[in-house]
């Protein structure tokens, strides 16, 4: 099953001197799309009070394919790569609402007990959510640029 | 040896619903840092502004978030060049909190553009010297243990 965000807008303050989205509100717009996807697992403000927990973004990773600008619409798939009992893996592709490519990203979503701040195992019934996901996206094409290594491309001579 | 950026104190509206310095906003002050650095080029204002032919656009950036920044921190970020080629450099970052602990690291790749294209084109060989410079400069430390490190879940 994809994943995909509702459509979202880029704010004018997000273009910069080359008169396009500026590479560091790429990560406005993946961390908004995929809040859909969060609320489902079942976090969000009452987890949060509930429970004492929370998630942190241990990492992220932008490749930037084509420009957007101001008029540009946009939206952002979530794909679940792999679920460990404190960590979860997951891509998503940024693409104009006329299908093109704009921005790949590459995330881990940590689970946290905000009273370390510390790194905890999820409860069983989020877990269950995750892998649900993880099943449901299975049969899904691979995205063959996650994990691809970072470096100049070298041209001959 | 690398180049230390100037202090950076964060913006009230990047902290988040978890009290800390958002996600997304990282990318903001490591590109602050990229920044300086590109002055140092010569590719920053007025080779860059909007009505010259060259620029420099992103090609990819990848943050390793270490530990949270509480709202008020003051950070500096610094920058070490890994690799040059005629059309773009391959660079790292490490952001520190003034008090001197690492709060996360950067790893990105920087094209130079001409903007009619928009394509990627080769630097001036006056700003060539002076990355080749910088490298053979940061080139003297050992790369950080963390560059090129795949991404995946601790097992």
């Amino acid at each position: 099953m994809e994943l995909i965000s509702p459509e979202m807008t880029l704010r004018p303050e997000w273009i910069d001197h080359n008169g396009h989205l500026n590479m560091a509100f790429y990560g406005v717009l993946f961390d908004t799309g995929c809040s859909f996807v969060f609320r489902q697992i079942g976090f969000g403000p009452k987890y949060r009070e509930a429970t004492r927990h929370t998630t942190f973004a241990g990492e992220f990773r932008v490749r930037y394919i084509r420009e957007l600008k101001l008029e540009d619409k946009v939206r952002v798939s979530f794909r679940m790569l792999e679920v460990g009992p404190k960590a979860f893996h997951y891509a998503q592709e940024l693409r104009h609402v006329d299908g093109w490519l704009a921005a790949t990203g590459e995330n881990i979503s940590l689970h946290i007990d905000k009273s370390g701040p510390r790194v905890a195992p999820y409860p069983p019934e989020i877990m269950d959510k995750l892998l649900a996901i993880h099943e449901s996206q299975k049969d899904l094409p691979p995205l063959d640029w996650v994990g691809r290594p970072m470096g100049l491309r070298k041209e001959p001579a | 040896m690398s180049y230390r950026a100037a202090n950076q104190t964060l913006k009230p509206e990047w902290i988040d619903h978890n009290g800390h310095l958002n996600m997304a906003y990282y990318v903001v002050l490591f590109d602050w840092g990229v920044d300086e650095v590109q002055e140092v080029f010569g590719l920053g204002v007025p080779y860059s502004d909007a009505d010259h032919p060259f620029t420099t656009f992103s090609a990819e950036f990848r943050i390793r978030y270490v530990r949270e920044l509480p709202p008020g921190s003051t950070v500096y970020s610094i920058f070490r060049l890994l690799d040059v080629g005629p059309k773009a450099y391959h660079f790292c970052q490490e952001l520190y909190h003034e008090d001197g602990w690492l709060s996360a690291t950067g790893e990105g790749i920087s094209l130079h553009v001409d903007r009619t294209g928009p394509k990627v084109v080769p630097y001036p060989p006056e700003v060539l010297a002076k990355m080749e410079a910088m490298l053979a400069e940061h080139s003297k430390d050992p790369v950080p243990d963390w560059v090129g490190r795949p991404m995946g879940i601790r097992k």
